[in-house]
């Protein structure tokens, strides 16, 4: 170095420019970091719908504050103008509506929830849509299941149940993608269902005498095993979802009314649902058995 | 997409939206922080500290409207500081990786890993103010006016921590270079 350049306020700045370079980041310490980042954010997510559900149960606090987030895009006034018109004719009212989106399972109002969740699965034609709506609905359920229990109320079978088939739907969704898309879908879903497990795992450690709960987690680490068979075996991964299909819907019968257990009116599938209807193209799906709706009902329907 | 949007849908936790967040600012913020720390491990655990307060951050309604590089960086700034104060003495390791470029000569790879080195270790005699004004300012090419929203002080301020900074740089080098005599 020449240190009569020291003296040199452009040299120094030279100097610590040079050091501009720095080692690499092992490339699993930037994954893993980005994992848990955006895991926090998915409980975040979960537990800010929660708190939601939370705030309808209290009935001195305002349901505005809630629902003011469900109000913004184009899609879900177009949705909501829909199911207004329906409740309206049942002698509803908007603000009804819109109340019915924080509802809980044990609430008069919620049946409309359901409805409109089902209306949007139904405007949804893209099997990613429908994925991440899925998903999306299945963390609501779980928010409601946290929500109840956190008020010391019980839970009612058919959220549980709908939670199920919720999740089981995006592995049939998962399940319609090709290859390539499928990798994608399955860490998508996989990440979701592990947070998921995290949040049930708590519950079930807060009341460990709860079978609903143990039910709940036991099919969610089901289905884990699930989508990591996918990573390595994506066939084997529609065969097994396509029998797991299959079985429940067997199990449940082949009714074509859709009813949700709840006994909430849902979609009947007949050209309103894209997975699975007789006659519709399902790119990716080569395994024609593997229709992930048989009897042309939709997956996602009790 | 814009910093304001990227809040306003990371404000509801969505994933796309804090997937960009971080795929964004987490290599700056790790290279900020080695430069400032030293070490690998601990410039991991900087941008992970960083990224884990700017959701709590999000949780309480708090966080920025805007500028968002800004805000990050001041939450690093702030862990960096915490760090000087439980890792002291800063220790500043260069590795083979700095400039050693294969069209270097062997002496030349020498020289410029010695003057590195001399830097680093001058950075060390800094306040942790001054070390992160003249590292943000040369060393990422930051206007004073991000520095200043970056580290929460007025812009004069931030002047006034480069311009002593360089003087003590300048003086600390000087004085090596008379022990070496």
């Amino acid at each position: 170095m020449n240190w009569n350049e020291i003296r040199s306020t452009n040299r120094l700045k030279y100097l610590l420019h040079q050091l501009q370079e720095v080692p690499a980041r092992e490339i699993e310490l930037v994954s893993s970091g980005r994992s848990q980042f955006l895991e926090e954010g998915r409980i975040l997510r979960i537990s800010e719908t929660g708190k939601l559900a939370q705030r309808v149960i209290d009935p001195n606090k305002t349901i505005s504050k809630g629902t003011r987030r469900k109000t913004g895009t184009p899609v879900w006034n177009g949705l909501m103008a829909a199911i207004l018109a329906v409740v309206v004719f049942f002698g509803g009212t908007a603000a009804t509506v819109f109340a019915a989106q924080g509802s809980l399972p044990d609430e008069a109002l919620y049946p409309l929830k359901t409805l409109s969740e089902d209306a949007r699965l139904s405007l949804t034609s893209s099997t990613q849509g429908q994925l991440n709506l899925a998903l999306e609905f299945s963390d609501r359920r779980l928010s409601e299941i946290a929500a109840l229990q956190a008020a010391g109320k019980p839970i009612p079978q058919n959220v549980t149940d709908r939670f199920q088939k919720e999740a089981d739907f995006a592995l049939t969704m998962v399940a319609a993608m090709n290859d390539t898309e499928m990798a994608q879908g399955l860490s998508q879903a996989l990440t979701r269902a592990e947070v998921q497990l995290q949040i049930v795992s708590a519950l079930v450690a807060g009341h460990p005498a709860d079978q609903v709960i143990q039910a709940v987690a036991t099919r969610l680490q089901e289905q884990i095993q699930l989508m990591n068979l996918g990573h390595g075996n994506p066939q084997g991964f529609r065969l097994q979802v396509g029998k797991r299909a299959n079985g429940m819907h067997g199990a449940k019968g082949n009714n074509n009314q859709a009813t949700g257990t709840d006994g909430t009116p849902m979609p009947d599938g007949n050209g309103n649902k894209p997975m699975g209807t007789p006659g519709q193209n399902q790119p990716g799906n080569p395994d024609a058995n593997m229709t992930p709706m048989p009897g042309g009902k939709p997956m996602h329907q009790p | 997409m814009t910093d304001e949007k990227l809040l306003q849908h990371a404000r509801t936790f969505e994933e796309q939206a804090l997937a960009e967040i971080y795929d964004r600012w987490s290599d700056p913020i790790y290279r900020y922080a080695y430069r400032l720390l030293g070490e690998k491990g601990l410039a991991e655990e900087c941008v992970s500290e960083t990224f884990s307060r700017f959701l709590a951050s999000l949780r309480n309604s708090r966080g920025p409207d805007d500028h968002l590089q800004a805000y990050l960086f001041r939450i690093a700034h702030n862990w960096i500081t915490d760090s000087y104060r439980r890792h002291s003495p800063l220790s500043v390791e260069l590795t083979d990786e700095l400039h050693a470029t294969a069209e270097s000569e062997p002496d030349q790879i020498v020289a410029v890993k010695m003057e590195q080195q001399q830097v680093c270790e001058a950075l060390k005699f800094l306040t942790a103010d001054q070390r992160q004004v003249i590292t943000l300012k040369f060393v990422e090419d930051w206007d004073n006016a991000e520095i200043a929203r970056a580290l929460g002080k007025p812009v004069g301020a931030i002047k006034a921590l480069q311009h002593r900074g360089l003087v003590t740089l300048r003086q600390v080098l000087l004085e090596e270079k008379e022990n070496k005599k």
